[in-house]
């Protein structure tokens, strides 16, 4: 029973892991918490593709791509949750609409996340580490890159386990000695 | 010297007040210097005095010859730089240059700091 926070570069196959480590706690239920909000076809396309990806693995598709806490009106709370992505579910709260922006979105998600981690002791989080490039971006978008990782270290700080994963090894941050009996064990 | 380092917003600077007791008084933070003021314990935003110095073409400044000059000085440092190593080569030559030289100075900075340390989310590991 772990909570555990993974990050890493982007495409490099965290979204695969991180089903694995939550079908791997898994003792009954399992749920997938979907936070993409399509906006075209193109999305439609792609969530159609991760479902199809996801499809055999049993877990229960839950559209919850804005106020996550709504998710504990049905779930099992003894079930095993993967929720992928804080990402797609800060960018969700903070740009609700074209022209509309929302800078209290970070500390909203923070304390949410912080509230079904207390609730559920059986998670897996992704998240992007989009933090090491050489690109002065405009304030918006800094904004929402000092809101992501805002909401990453809190996150870190009160998951037992910390995941970089990279091109599929992995760097554990923390929680080693509760992480790697669970991993050798699903391996 | 010690030098911390992570990608933006990973909680570097406060890793380092809670590690290493630092007071507010003791960070000199790079902001818009051209220039480190010595005096101070921390030097905090190493990316942003080398992006200054880059930007000035006037003097042709060169980021790298400074930081070598004064390496003795900074052999009692705690510095802090950001990670701008992982992304795509960027069009604008400027940025360009940054991102070379800042990988320089690192290189050079991590090859005479007694210790080394990564920030990944808050939490730092000793790389050496």
């Amino acid at each position: 029973m772990l909570r555990i926070f993974i990050s890493g570069g982007c495409k490099n196959g965290k979204s695969y892991f991180a089903q694995k480590l939550a079908r791997g706690q898994s003792e009954g239920r399992m749920y997938y918490l979907a936070t993409m909000r399509p906006c075209d076809n193109e999305d439609y396309e792609r969530i159609q593709r991760h479902r199809k990806e996801r499809h055999g693995w049993g877990f229960i598709t839950i559209e919850q791509p804005v106020d996550i806490l709504q998710c504990l009106n049905i779930c099992d709370t003894n079930a095993s949750f993967l929720l992928d992505s804080t990402t797609a579910l800060l960018a969700n709260e903070m740009f609700p609409a074209s022209n509309v922006v929302n800078l209290n979105a970070p500390k909203k998600i923070a304390e949410d996340l912080t509230s079904l981690c207390k609730q559920i002791n059986n998670i897996v989080i992704v998240s992007d580490y989009i933090y090491s490039d050489a690109i002065l971006y405009e304030d918006l978008t800094e904004a929402y890159r000092k809101g992501l990782a805002f909401i990453d270290r809190k996150l870190a700080a009160i998951c037992d386990v910390v995941l970089e994963v990279a091109f599929g090894s992995i760097v554990i941050h923390k929680g080693r000695e509760v992480f790697m009996p669970f991993y050798e064990k699903i391996l | 010297m010690v030098l911390v380092f992570g990608g933006a917003y990973q909680g570097k600077l406060e890793y380092v007040i809670q590690n290493y007791k630092i007071r507010e008084i003791e960070i000199f933070y790079c902001d818009n210097c051209k220039e480190i003021d010595f005096s101070r314990k921390v030097i905090y935003g190493l990316e942003k005095l080398i992006l200054n110095i880059l930007k000035d073409l006037k003097d042709e400044a060169d980021p790298i010859e400074y930081i070598s000059k004064n390496l003795d000085k900074m052999m009692d440092k705690i510095i802090i730089c950001t990670d701008i190593s992982c992304g795509i080569v960027p069009t604008d030559p400027l940025l360009r240059q940054w991102r070379e030289a800042v990988g320089r100075c690192m290189a050079l900075l991590s090859q005479r700091a007694e210790r080394v340390i990564r920030v990944f989310c808050g939490i730092g590991t000793v790389l050496k």
